[in-house]
């Protein structure tokens, strides 16, 4: 089951309150979801079969177990591969079926070889086929080397580099591996990066302490990264939610 | 005719709210409908949208910080 959730706030307003709460889930700002739903109450919820049908729509509380069972049947599991999964717009056949199923649980790399080695086999007559899903898998990894790109540039190195690792593990062998291995080595290699990282990882535990533990039993631990890493975006953070 | 009106107004605002409450949230077995939103937060990789969650089921939590 895929869980979103849509607010019709500010940027900062959403933003402020995700990190405060160690809201782990995938959150939108300035969404017009409530006016497209005709959601006259919050909180409302809505429940979606894998056809894409509204199948339940009420107060979250009183959504049943049986319309989820119902909702879930047939429908995919969330790919293994986490955000490394392809989600491919079109279904592959015949020889495509491996390569498209390797990209779709998040094995990119051997997608892209499977691919690559069919386009150059001069046997294989359905090239046209093969590039289709060889750009549905290089537009994902780019538009992934793009976003990891973004938060590094904001400094949410952590982010970044969960992103450039899961890029460079992946695509080994490929040619692609080389934007994210030297994104990585960058970062190695920058004191101030290294930094921002340690405290970003120290801020997500004391963050999961709030999910785990609540908020006042997680406080030291937000403490320790505001005196352990002063000046740093994740130390600005834990400011935040001391305050 | 005045008088006629200021009788029917509560009647009319009454009518309004029923028709509102019926007509609250999606219709359910249609399509679920698109939307958009300005900032995701936590995700990486495609934006959701209904197109991109096809296949999946999907809990759509409508909800403000308030």
């Amino acid at each position: 089951m895929v869980v979103i959730a849509l607010s019709n706030e500010e940027d900062q307003k959403v933003a402020d309150y995700v990190e405060k709460h160690g809201i782990g889930i995938r959150v939108a700002a300035g969404s017009d979801g409530n006016g497209k739903y005709g959601v006259r109450g919050i909180p409302a919820s809505a429940l979606l079969n894998a056809k894409g049908e509204v199948v339940w729509f009420g107060h979250p509380s009183s959504l049943s177990s049986s319309k989820v069972k119902a909702a879930l049947k047939g429908a995919k599991k969330p790919g293994k591969g986490g955000f490394l999964s392809v989600n491919l717009g079109t279904e592959y056949g015949g020889n495509l079926k491996k390569p498209a199923g390797n990209a779709e649980s998040g094995a990119l790399g051997k997608a892209l070889a499977g691919v690559r080695k069919l386009i150059a086999d001069e046997d294989f007559e359905e090239k046209a086929d093969a590039q289709a899903l060889e750009r549905e898998i290089t537009d994902y990894v780019a538009l992934l080397q793009a976003q990891a790109d973004g938060f590094l540039e904001s400094l949410e190195v952590l982010t970044a580099v969960s992103i450039y690792s899961g890029l460079a593990d992946s695509l080994k062998g490929q040619p692609e591996a080389a934007a994210a291995t030297s994104a990585m080595k960058r970062i190695d290699e920058d004191d101030g990066l290294q930094k921002e990282l340690k405290a970003a990882e120290l801020l997500a535990k004391a963050q999961a302490e709030v999910a785990r533990r609540g908020k006042k039993k997680a406080v030291k631990k937000f403490e320790s990264v505001v005196k352990k890493y002063p000046g740093t975006k994740a130390a600005a953070r834990a400011e935040k939610f001391l305050k | 005719m005045r008088r006629l009106l200021f009788a029917a107004a509560p009647v009319l605002a009454l009518a309004a709210v029923a028709s509102n409450a019926l007509l609250e949230g999606p219709e359910i077995g249609a399509p679920a409908p698109e939307f958009s939103s300005r900032t995701w937060f936590n995700n990486i990789g495609e934006n959701p949208s209904i197109a991109s969650l096809k296949g999946k089921a999907v809990l759509i939590e409508f909800w403000a910080t308030w």
